[in-house]
């Protein structure tokens, strides 16, 4: 560490001088114009710093530090990153979840999740190679891993992790070319505990955080080859970039702020070219058709073929079948659909399954349970269930005779009066005018009658939709609706839970609103042995079917993540104050993920700054104030970085705030990378304007003492709140004899 | 048509560049537009030719005097004149019918009537509109014996229909002579400031809002007036500091203030001006010409007249709103103990005359200050029942006795504050008054029982902790029943336990968890009422609670302090007084949080997305006789052309745009920033008042996007002001355009004649020509049902 600042120290404090001597000569120079030998002199001397300048960037030694810094940064973040990587030894937090995804993989049976398949591929990728046999629960954190090989992936996790922090560095020193902005950045990820901490643990988050720096960084680096366009370094980055944006929506669909950083990034690239006249528009197509290429078909390409594989490796049936349409589970082995046969149409007296024709639709569903007093009248419960259970099976039936075992086999039409009886209960599908219990606006569906025979509420009219009174239903392809025949309302369910009493299944209602799209039914399985078997060959989706579909099926989930009754809740104004953490691990190895505060609130500190600078800069600049040339250009630089870097921290930041999903802490981290970041940059600004307010003789004085105690100043914090990453034990901290209590600076803190 | 649209003599062309701006000029380039309009719907007969003749010639005229010092030039853009009658007109036609509530007049109009009875309402709106309405129909007698109770409900004989519709109606009307000045300000022609005020009139949907007691009448006027202003402001620039400098900014201040306190969304308008007013500004800052000090005079003035006055006028609207309304009534319960104690009656009848200071022994009701479903408000409650000693999970209990919260005023509400230290319940002499950080017991009036609470898992809400009433079973869990009192609202830190004002925390010693009421239902065993726990989270408003009724326990033994809750001997104080400040801010806090609760499923509900496709009308009344009825449905015509305008006019600009990096320069510079300016306002004010509300979790409904149909004609004028204006350089297409142009108006007018029977709900249609206006098959309009045969 020591010898890293002196060599760098050496590298910098150079060339602030020269910085502020050049600011201080011309400023002479505009205050006395009128003394030529002066001017002569100080242009002389101006000349020889651009030279200098000029001739210092390309020395070997200034690549030197560069290359130095970069290597001893890594090796940091590598250490910190991997230190004590084996503890705790038992699951953390949402490791429960990724960890028991990378199982499955592993296994190769199918699940559901909200999130694109990469980052749980990976997981279990590292976990093969690092000898991992998929055979751990991962069951609930705080299970102990026992003999079980789990080093390897939080290993694996953990470089990803660490290597963002030298794209940090390497980013900063593209958008600035100053080391000293570069290594601010770096250092403020790097001792950031929150960014630790998450990097340490089987999460998609250093994956995610890995693929949106690395993003960053390759398009920053396309950029920089902005004067040899169409050089192979330039595809190189190019198509890079487009590779790993795909990568990090590939992981999460947070990956999109990225996408949209990027494609701000380009279109202005793109604009600038467009203004430049010395480019022929064919060449202007050119560049536009290979951004294209690279960064909207290429991405497209790679996105689908991360799907084609995790369709591909999961092919077994898992627990996520029931999410998914009859089609797409016939592809699983092990699922009853999978290579089934079944009657291909409807008759009366044939036992079916219904289900909802829409993304997570459930199963209609009775069981031997009545609606509580509270929801009269208290007849059967009608519900819709997402899983495969016994009662979800009805038996078809005219709408005024009982079936007699020796009828002719007569098809279920368009248009036909039907009862459907429960099988298990044999009651019948009814409806009235009471409310629903959840909807009030919609209509009770109940079951009722004594097997079989119940009264004229129960019958309901059949319709294919799109097709002519007369079609004959067809098993999973006839879209359905179930009209009920008196109150004219139609069979309906949606995403409402029922509570406790209705056993968390879905409210079924009978919607009055007959335009209703989403009331539509399908057949899914049938049993009839009157009836002839086919070989489905509808049941057998095309890739894009199945891609479309799990799609639907994730944004559902996504959007179904709403907060539960009584739990706590992270809101986004609360992440950049750092005001509460999140339990990763309890016991008496506890971690508790909190960024560490003096850098948060530093960087709120540094984004205030930031306005303060520029409004002066911009409001100066309008009102007509000269300022000597190198000054302006170095803030221009300045500003510019800093400007892509805030609208870094607000693509993947402000679009939090109107979300209603639940919202955790760790959301926050991408955006804070980019925070950290520009605070890098601010703290070399305010370093340089520190140093153009002091007389010349305490320059050297001044920048060694700004820079010591801001950079021991972190590594206090870091030492300070290391604990909280690399395990407390001993009471917690609101407890008295506790040896954390001075870490609990706010009260929200539970550490 | 061609002859009289081609082009003018070269003369005329000449003299049009050089002189100022005529509006008379214009009515010479194009003449048969206006024609069509008077001669369709508009009462007003006319000969346009005619009177186009005698403009001009008053206008040689005009020009051929010479500047007379005394004399006043009066001048009359009759065309605007002839639009104000036609929108007056159409919007007070048959104003009286139906005699019936449309759609939300069953809240505005009951809304009304509260104000003039001076009965505390409560709604998430702002009240201006309501107001308003009030003063209207306070004027022409409205009275307190209506009743409203359902949506096409006939009103009563003596209701002033007539007056309190004609207060929104002529305000609507009075948009029309508004839209075609704003185009006008924007510096476009006068014919596209006809051809918006045209849309104004004939679009359906902006009609039917006007005409009923609704908020949208009103809030579209005060929207355009402050734009109007602005525009006018704005145009003033090289007149700094003028009396009319300053009338119209203040203008612009004032509308928007009352803009924003009609509805919430009139909050875009003013966004949209302070941003292009902070634009100006900074453009003002690269004129180095003006002084430092002369720039702070401006910053200063802008500052004053844009923020500081609408802040104190909306301040001032709630004034008079909350002076007004001094009674209890219905909402009451939605609001603090303290809120509704400073009303009369209702609460206020109760406490009044309570001892201000909860001492140890006071007997009092807590209630849970901030409901978490408005208007159901809840007390801390015990009974002599127990938690089941198993939950239906598995889960066990402590098994002693329930504390809930209940929504109901009951005896056993009544708890008595005690020292910890002392067996006393009987208030000392003087009382001893509890304070801030102070430890009681709370021990409950009827059971004697104290309230309680330990490390077992509440029967709801797991992750909190149970409340009990102690019950000593003998066994190793011992009592935890002290509490620390936390004034959350507290001025300083010694502050005294006052009852209604003092919103407390009670704090449990040990745990440090926070009485709360989770707001969540128990099962039978519980008898429904709500569950109370303590929470790990303190600091939260669902654990916030007040004292409302009290009174000191004087009566040493059992049976008498039971006697005591019914007959109690009260030392009269003063009644409550709330600041206006605090009630103020209690009822914004209360509004701005009501907002989630709305009722989430609506038939006639709709989604933003669906509003420009005008996909989903919305049905205001329907006569229970025949088929007259009353629907929210924009015209057709213009709302798909506008809408196809906005997209062309982004289209446009972004072409330009493009076309200027490539340093092709189409537009001349003036020409080009003020294709700019109109842009940024109108397309601006569109998105502004669109896109928020994809963000919104309410059910929203059509009348939503009524400013966005203001916005998107304008812009359509715009346009088509500019492709006339780029046109003129290629001979034959003005003329083409004006043809279209005319075309499109007979259209206009045309959608607005077939649709009217759904606006003025006047004329009773057959089933087959209902049938025949669905033009879209989700439009729903409603037909009388005929009996359906009977099944089976």
């Amino acid at each position: 560490m020591a010898t890293k600042k002196k060599s760098h120290g050496k590298g910098t404090i150079d060339s602030y001088k020269e910085l502020k001597e050049d600011v201080k000569t011309r400023e002479k120079r505009t205050n006395v114009e009128e003394k030529d030998d002066l001017d002569l002199k100080s242009n002389a001397k101006s000349n020889e710093i651009v030279k200098e300048l000029v001739a210092d960037q390309s020395t070997t030694a200034s690549t030197r530090t560069y290359y130095s810094m970069l290597i001893s940064v890594t090796l940091l973040s590598l250490t910190s990153r991997l230190y004590n990587i084996d503890k705790p030894a038992h699951v953390c937090w949402d490791e429960t979840h990724f960890g028991k995804m990378g199982s499955w993989y592993i296994k190769r049976e199918f699940f559901f999740d909200v999130h694109p398949p990469l980052g749980k591929m990976l997981i279990g990728l590292f976990g093969i190679l690092t000898g991992y046999d998929g055979g751990f629960a991962f069951a609930k954190p705080g299970d102990e891993y026992g003999e079980t090989r789990y080093i390897g992936m939080r290993a694996c996790c953990a470089v990803m992790g660490a290597a963002v922090v030298p794209l940090a560095y390497m980013s900063v020193w593209l958008l600035t070319k100053s080391l000293m902005s570069s290594l601010f950045a770096a250092l403020l990820i790097l001792l950031d505990v929150g960014t630790l901490t998450l990097s340490r643990h089987i999460l998609l988050d250093p994956i995610m955080m890995f693929f949106i720096m690395m993003s960053t960084y390759s398009q920053l680096k396309f950029l920089s080859y902005r004067d040899r366009p169409f050089s192979s370094q330039w595809w190189i980055w190019l198509a890079l970039t487009g590779l790993f944006l795909a990568s990090s929506i590939g992981v999460k669909f947070v990956g999109l702020f990225i996408i949209l950083y990027v494609g701000i990034l380009t279109v202005n690239d793109l604009w600038k070219i467009l203004g430049n006249q010395t480019i022929s528009l064919v060449e202007v197509v050119k560049h536009f058709v290979a951004r294209a290429l690279c960064l909207i078909i290429l991405p497209i390409l790679v996105y689908i073929a991360i799907f084609a594989v995790h369709l591909r490796i999961l092919n077994h049936s898992g627990n996520g079948d029931g999410f998914y349409s009859s089609a797409f589970q016939s592809q699983l082995i092990g699922n009853r659909l999978y290579n089934v046969s079944m009657p291909e149409n409807v008759a009366f007296g044939s036992v079916i399954t219904l289900k909802q024709r829409r993304t997570g639709g459930g199963y209609l569903h009775s069981h031997w349970h009545l609606y509580p007093e509270e929801h009269p009248p208290r007849q059967q419960q009608i519900t819709t269930y997402a899983h495969k259970d016994f009662n979800n099976e009805w038996i078809i039936k005219l709408a005024d005779q009982e079936p007699k075992p020796d009828d002719p086999v007569q098809l279920v039409v368009s248009g036909d009066l039907v009862r459907l009886e429960h099988r298990e209960t044999r009651r019948n599908l009814h409806s009235h005018h009471e409310p629903a219990p959840l909807s009030r606006r919609h209509f009770q569906v109940s079951g009722y009658g004594v097997n079989g025979s119940g009264d004229a509420n129960d019958v309901w009219v059949v319709e294919v939709v799109g097709s002519p009174p007369g079609t004959v239903i067809q098993t999973a392809k006839s879209r359905l609706r179930f009209i009920h025949y008196h109150v004219r309302c139609l069979l309906h369910s949606h995403d409402k839970k029922l509570p406790k009493w209705g056993w968390d299944q879905l409210e079924a209602t009978c919607n009055p609103n007959m335009r209703e799209p989403k009331a539509l039914w399908s057949v899914e399985e049938i049993t009839d042995n009157r009836l002839p078997n086919a070989s489905f060959e509808i049941y057998s989706p095309s890739f894009t079917e199945r891609f479309t579909e799990s799609h639907a099926v994730m944004t559902q989930g996504n959007s179904g993540l709403k907060p539960k009754e009584g739990e706590i809740t992270s809101r986004p104004w609360q992440w950049p104050i750092d005001f509460r953490g999140q339990i990763f691990s309890g016991n008496n190895h506890r971690i508790y993920l909190l960024g560490n505060p003096i850098i948060f609130w530093g960087c709120l500190v540094a984004h205030v700054l930031f306005v303060v600078y520029y409004l002066a800069h911009a409001v100066k600049a309008k009102r007509g104030h000269k300022e000597n040339k190198a000054w302006t250009e170095h803030k221009e630089t300045i500003f510019s970085a800093c400007w892509w870097l805030l609208l870094g921290w607000a693509l993947h930041y402000l679009p939090f705030w109107p979300m209603t999903r639940v919202l955790y802490f760790h959301h926050y981290f991408p955006a804070f990378l980019f925070s950290a970041m520009l605070t890098g940059v601010i703290l070399d600004h305010t370093i340089i304007l520190l140093i153009t307010l002091v007389p010349d003789s305490m320059g050297s004085m001044v920048f060694h003492t700004v820079v010591g105690s801001i950079t021991s100043g972190l590594i206090l914090s870091f030492y300070l709140f290391s604990p909280l990453t690399y395990g407390m034990d001993g009471p917690v901290s609101h407890e008295e004899d506790s040896k954390w209590a001075g870490l609990k600076w706010l009260r929200s803190w539970d550490i | 048509m061609e002859i009289q649209s081609t082009t003018p003599p070269p003369a005329d062309r000449q003299r049009e560049r050089v002189t100022s701006f005529h509006p008379q000029d214009d009515i010479r380039r194009l003449m048969p537009e206006p024609q069509r309009v008077e001669g369709d719907g508009s009462p007003m007969p006319g000969n346009l030719e005619e009177r186009g003749r005698n403009l001009q010639e008053n206008d040689r005229i005009l020009q051929a005097e010479k500047p007379k010092p005394f004399s006043v030039q009066f001048e009359v853009d009759v065309v605007q004149f002839l639009l104000t009658l036609a929108a007056l007109g159409s919007r007070l036609w048959m104003l009286g019918h139906p005699r019936a509530v449309v759609f939300d007049e069953l809240h505005f109009a009951k809304f009304a009537l509260l104000y003039t009875k001076k009965i505390f309402f409560f709604d998430v709106h702002p009240p201006l509109g309501k107001l308003l309405l009030a003063v209207a129909g306070g004027f022409s007698g409205l009275e307190d014996n209506a009743d409203f109770d359902h949506i096409g409900a006939g009103y009563s004989p003596t209701f002033p229909v007539y007056t309190m519709r004609l207060l929104p109606a002529v305000l609507g009307g009075l948009v029309v002579p508004l839209v075609y000045q704003i185009v006008v300000e924007l510096r476009l022609s006068r014919w596209a400031a006809l051809l918006a005020g045209i849309c104004v009139i004939f679009d359906n949907a902006l009609l039917v809002q006007s005409r009923f007691m609704l908020m949208e009448g009103m809030l579209l006027f005060f929207m355009c007036l402050s734009l109007y202003s602005y525009l006018k402001f704005r145009n003033l620039a090289h007149r700094q500091f003028s009396v009319q400098w300053f009338f119209w900014l203040s203008l612009t201040g004032v509308s928007f203030t009352c803009n924003l306190s009609i509805k919430y969304v009139g909050f875009f308008t003013a966004a949209l001006i302070m941003i292009q007013v902070a634009k100006d500004y900074w453009n003002l800052l690269g004129d180095v010409t003006k002084s430092d000090l002369c720039l702070v005079k401006h910053l200063f003035v802008r500052a004053f007249l844009l923020l500081t006055v609408p802040f104190l006028g909306y301040v001032f609207i709630f004034y008079i709103h909350l002076s007004l309304l001094t009674k209890a009534g219905p909402h009451d319960n939605i609001m603090t103990s303290a809120f509704q104690a400073s009303l009369e009656g209702g609460l206020a009848a109760l406490t009044k005359g309570q001892p201000l200071n909860v001492a140890y022994g006071s007997q009092i009701t807590l209630r849970h200050t901030h409901s978490l479903s408005p208007g159901k408000p809840c007390w801390l409650h015990s009974h002599a029942h127990v938690y089941p000693i198993r939950y239906p999970d598995g889960r066990g209990s402590s098994h002693q006795q329930q504390v809930t919260c209940y929504v109901f005023k009951d005896i056993n509400n009544w708890w008595i504050v005690k020292h910890p230290d002392r067996n006393l319940l009987v208030v000392d002499e003087p009382p001893k008054p509890v304070k801030h950080g102070d430890v009681v017991q709370l021990v409950h009036g009827i059971t004697s029982r104290a309230l309680n609470s330990h490390d077992v898992a509440a029967p709801l809400t797991p992750q909190n902790q149970e409340v009990t009433c102690y019950i000593d079973y003998n066994i190793s869990m011992a009592s935890q029943n002290l509490w620390k009192v936390e004034i959350v609202n507290r001025k300083s830190d010694d502050e005294a336990w006052q009852i209604i004002n003092s919103h407390i925390r009670l704090h449990h010693l040990g745990t440090g968890q926070a009485l709360k009421s989770t707001g969540k239902q128990l099962p039978d065993w519980g008898f429904f009422q709500l569950e109370v726990t303590t929470d790990r989270v303190t600091d939260q408003p669902a654990t916030v609670w007040n004292v409302e009724e009290h009174r000191y326990t004087k009566i040493q033994d059992k049976e008498g302090q039971t006697r005591d809750i019914a007959h109690s001997e009260m030392i009269p104080t003063e009644p409550t007084r709330l600041s206006f400040w605090t009630k103020f801010l209690e009822l914004q806090y209360k509004m701005f949080m009501a907002k989630g609760d709305v009722e989430m499923e609506h038939k006639y509900s709709s989604e933003p997305i669906q509003w420009p496709f005008l996909s989903k009308n919305v049905a205001y009344w329907m006569s229970p006789n025949n088929n007259q009825q009353i629907h929210l449905i924009g015209n057709p015509v213009v709302w798909y052309s506008a809408f196809l305008s906005v997209i062309l006019y982004v289209g446009v600009f972004v072409f330009y745009l493009m076309r200027r990096q490539r340093a092709c320069y189409d537009l001349s510079e003036s020409d080009w920033s003020n294709f700019v300016f109109v842009g940024e306002i109108l397309v601006g004010g569109y998105l502004l008042h669109y896109l928020p509300f994809f963000l919104t979790d309410r059910t929203l409904f059509l009348h939503s996007y009524l400013p966005c149909v203001i916005y998107k004609i304008l812009v359509m004028a715009a346009l088509t002001d500019h492709l006339y204006s780029l046109s003129k350089r290629i001979s034959y297409i003005p003329s083409l355009l004006t043809i279209f142009v005319l075309g499109l108006v007979t259209c206009v007018v045309w959608a607005f004649y077939r649709l009217s029977p759904f606006t003025y709900g006047s004329i009773s249609l057959q089933t087959e020509e209902i049938l025949g206006l669905m033009w879209r098959d989700t439009w729903d309009f409603l037909i009388h049902a005929t009996p359906s045969p009977p099944p089976q």
